[in-house]
């Protein structure tokens, strides 16, 4: 049970407070519901760059990183296709220089020059690094636009081209800044020995002072159901082939949810799953095989990924993959195997409460989807999930005309 | 009036509150240290054995042992242990490192009479069974041929083998003719020599109370694994730095360059180290350092620029590790050297000095917060037979460190001459 405070400040700002007695740090976690998914089709990796910019000073505080730093604290942030999350780990006595540097660069970033020079660069560095320069790293800047045609899930939050961030000026990221980044878009969580009162005073110190912004209404458009399955090969420079195939699934809400991460769990997690007991050890077709669920908020992907031995054939790996798949499809599991996948995501719940910055970090993302109580929901929900329902949602997702492949050959 | 153009007031860390880990003696003589901290009920036990690299009869046998540990016992296939742990949502984490091997199993409590069972039977009875075997270094040579790929694997495979030597463990480089020269016997004859009750150490960290040692005396502190034929790692090895400063490999279509500059230096036993991890730090050891000042933030060459200093039972190392953009090769090196040269001839100003001071106190914060990490630091003194006044020591040495201290201690390890530099990719 993850207890906590909750309030709102009149500029529209969420603010949550989980007292964690057994800790001296405090976690600090400023959420905005921005992402890839926000940017224009023209300018993307905005979301992402923006993350980078806003360490380059903001209108009062010319570095972000040195005043935490002689604090005893430090922080990183990351960009997905639906959110940007800040967060900084500090010493609890210290919660004001948390609040005085995150509300100043919510309130205006110091916009220099020299900071979008420079992290244009270190961005596409990070292109390069990330992306181009590793075996398989273009794989998910081929598969999205594969599987979606109309969503801006179509494409990935480092951007669709390098060009895009080349690109990138100064007029783009305030526009940028001023229609997302705002104290009504925002949700602030914090984890660690603290009296809510304490933190009521804080926000309404640092954070009351900002105004609303006019954030930019969401009206994303609607994937269309897909009717016929699709696919892309390509030959790159790589030592083996790798098969991919994604299907649609429901979005971050639906209930359908649940069972369809369970789905992805008893293919592939643990080293007793199917897919790496059948594929794996016993047919021998690849060296490693996995499926997972993206966890996108909007309706997202089911995807399975499978590095093929050598001298194994892309259609006999294909095929093999399919026959688990059926199986799912034409045979309940048992309750057995129900309960191994149950126990495990129940167990890895438990074990990620053992971080205040976890805890801050997962307060924010749920009350962004709905309600920050639903965290101490999550474990009845996999519970409830039956074995009619598992056949149903594999029924529903793992279907041929719902599935996008890449065949990935290698070149040499 | 609000002033956002002043820090608020803060507090710089004072000291910083360390669980220590309670000893005791099993039957069969291992050290048992418990810690009992955190919120959740929840354990973690830590078997460690004297069977890292360093041990290696020849390449590949510590690790292969480690990993394929849970491949199967005299009465459990390796799908009836997967099986089981995955059933009760436990796990195994498994380590190999350059002098000790670990073995750790995580565990909810109430499950922990069940499946402390099955982390017995993997540790004492493992037979490393000829298909499980088989199948792990298929799949092992192929991860070895796509990591060949990437210049950062090859940049750091060089840096080890120039800075000890091809001959020493430490060293080796592996290639792919070593997965052929590996086989079962050679696995069990390894489990047999080091995972036993002589050369175990084991740490419990979570939950912990009287009914969790039971079971772990039950299960880990009879006679039944002692092996009066333990063979202790003899540390006969040389180790022999080239003498070559640049070792460059070409990776022609590479968009970015792998460099590593450093040296065989001291390790945590010796007197300058906590002073010299400090100088580190201010050098490349943080997001403000001088390394990601120059070349990320001024310059935008890389993604990260960092350093490390790395000490090992015999030896440490120090290294300088990044990934650039191709064009900018040479001048990236040149700038890592200005930046050696600063810290030599320059002292530290008070206020970059204060600020490293605190985040290195902050960062020790952290290492002491939750069982789990409880127990990683004082894995980190174990290892050493160090006690808990090396943290002691530690802080203080981190609050008093003078700048003029520092730079000699730039001007005694930081010699451009004793460096060597590897570079994988485009020069």
């Amino acid at each position: 049970m993850i207890k906590f405070d909750r309030f709102q400040l009149s500029n529209g700002l969420k603010v949550i407070v989980h007292k964690d007695k057994t800790t001296p740090i405090l976690a600090f976690n400023l959420l905005y519901n921005v992402g890839a998914k926000d940017e224009n089709p023209n300018k993307t990796g905005f979301a992402h760059l923006f993350e980078h910019l806003m360490f380059g000073g903001s209108a009062n505080i010319p570095s972000y990183d040195e005043p935490l730093q002689k604090v005893g604290g430090s922080n990183n942030a990351f960009t997905s296709n639906d959110i940007t999350n800040y967060y900084i780990t500090l010493p609890k006595e210290n919660i004001e220089t948390a609040f005085w540097l995150e509300s100043d660069r919510m309130l205006k970033l110091a916009f220099t020059q020299k900071s979008l020079d420079v992290q244009r660069n270190v961005v596409i560095e990070e292109f390069k690094q990330r992306y181009l320069n590793q075996p398989y790293g273009d794989i998910m800047l081929l598969l999205r636009p594969i599987a979606y045609k109309k969503h801006p899930y179509k494409w990935a939050t480092i951007g669709k081209e390098i060009s895009h961030i080349e690109n990138a000026n100064m007029n783009d990221v305030k526009s940028f800044f001023y229609s997302h980044y705002a104290p009504n878009n925002a949700i602030l969580s914090i984890a660690g020995d603290i009296e809510t009162s304490v933190v009521k005073k804080l926000a309404e110190k640092w954070f009351l002072p900002i105004e609303k912004r006019d954030v930019e209404i969401r009206n994303l458009e609607q994937e269309p159901k897909q009717t016929e399955a699709r696919s892309l090969s390509v030959k790159k420079d790589v030592p083996f082939d790798v098969i991919v195939k994604t299907y649609h699934m429901c979005s971050r809400t639906d209930k359908d949810y649940y069972a369809t991460d369970l789905l992805s769990d008893i293919l592939s997690n643990g080293k007793s799953s199917r897919f790496n007991q059948i594929l794996v050890k016993q047919k021998r077709l690849f060296s490693s095989v996995d499926a997972h669920i993206m966890g996108s908020i909007d309706n997202g992907l089911f995807l399975i990924e499978g590095t093929l031995m050598k001298g194994i054939k892309m259609k006999d790996a294909e095929k093999a993959i399919n026959e688990e798949l059926n199986k799912l499809l034409k045979e309940k599991i048992d309750e057995y195997e129900l309960n191994k996948v149950k126990n495990k995501v129940i167990s890895r719940l438990i074990f990620s409460q053992v971080s205040p910055l976890n805890k801050a970090m997962s307060l924010s993302f749920y009350e962004l989807i709905g309600n920050a109580e639903n965290i101490n929901n999550e474990a009845g929900n996999y519970q409830k999930v039956t074995i009619n329902q598992i056949q149903k949602v594999a029924n529903n997702v793992l279907s041929p005309t719902n599935c996008s492949s890449i065949y990935y050959y290698s070149g040499n | 009036m609000l002033n956002r153009k002043q820090q608020p007031k803060y507090k710089e860390i004072e000291k910083i509150n360390i669980l220590k880990a309670k000893e005791q003696s099993l039957e069969n003589n291992i050290p048992l240290y418990t810690i009992n901290a955190g919120t959740e009920d929840i354990v973690r036990i830590d078997l460690i054995f004297n069977a890292g690299i360093l041990s290696n009869p020849k390449p590949l046998i510590a690790t292969i042992t480690n990993s394929l540990i849970e491949a199967g016992t005299k009465k459990h296939t390796a799908l009836q242990i997967a099986e089981k742990l995955d059933f009760y949502g436990a796990f195994l984490h498994h380590s190999v490192n350059k002098d000790n091997a670990s073995i750790s199993l995580y565990s909810l409590n109430k499950y922990l009479p069940e499946t402390i069972k099955i982390f017995e039977d993997i540790i004492k009875n493992s037979i490393f069974p000829v298909n499980e075997l088989e199948i792990y270094l298929q799949k092992k040579k192929q991860e070895f041929i796509v990591e060949s790929e990437k210049v950062n694997v090859l940049s750091s495979r060089k840096f080890q083998s120039v800075l000890f030597g091809d001959k020493h463990p430490y060293g080796v480089t592996l290639s792919i003719n070593d997965f052929k020269n590996v086989d079962q016997k050679q696995l069990s004859e390894h489990h047999l020599r080091h995972y036993n009750a002589n050369s175990c150490k084991i740490i419990v960290s979570g939950n912990v109370d009287n009914k969790t040692v039971n079971l772990i005396k039950a299960s880990f502190g009879k006679n039944d694994w002692i092996n009066d034929n333990n063979i202790l790692t003899d540390n006969k090895y040389i180790i022999k730095s080239s003498n070559k400063k640049q070792h460059i490999i070409e990776k022609e279509k590479a968009v970015q360059t792998a460099i590593r500059v450093g040296k065989v230096t001291i390790n945590k036993l010796h007197d300058d180290f906590i002073g010299l991890q400090i100088l580190n730090t201010v050098l490349g050891g943080y997001f403000g350092s001088r390394l990601m000042t120059n070349i990320r933030e001024d310059k935008g060459y890389t993604y990260g620029i960092g350093s490390g200093l790395v000490s090992l039972q015999n030896a440490g190392y120090f290294t300088i590790v990044t990934e650039i953009n191709s064009d900018f090769t040479k001048d990236t090196i040149k700038q890592i050297y200005f930046e050696l040269d600063k810290l030599r001839n320059e002292l530290i100003e008070d206020k970059e000095l204060n600020t490293v001071r605190n985040y290195i106190l902050g960062e020790l914060l952290k290492a002491f917060d939750g069982p789990f990490a409880l127990a990683d630091s004082f894995r980190s003194i174990l290892d050493y037979g160090l006690d808990y006044n090396y943290f002691d020591k530690y802080v203080k040495t981190v609050k008093n460190i003078s700048s003029e201290e520092l730079n000699k201690l730039a001007n005694k390890y930081f010699k451009p001459e004793e460096l060597i530099d590897v570079i994988a990719g485009k020069y």
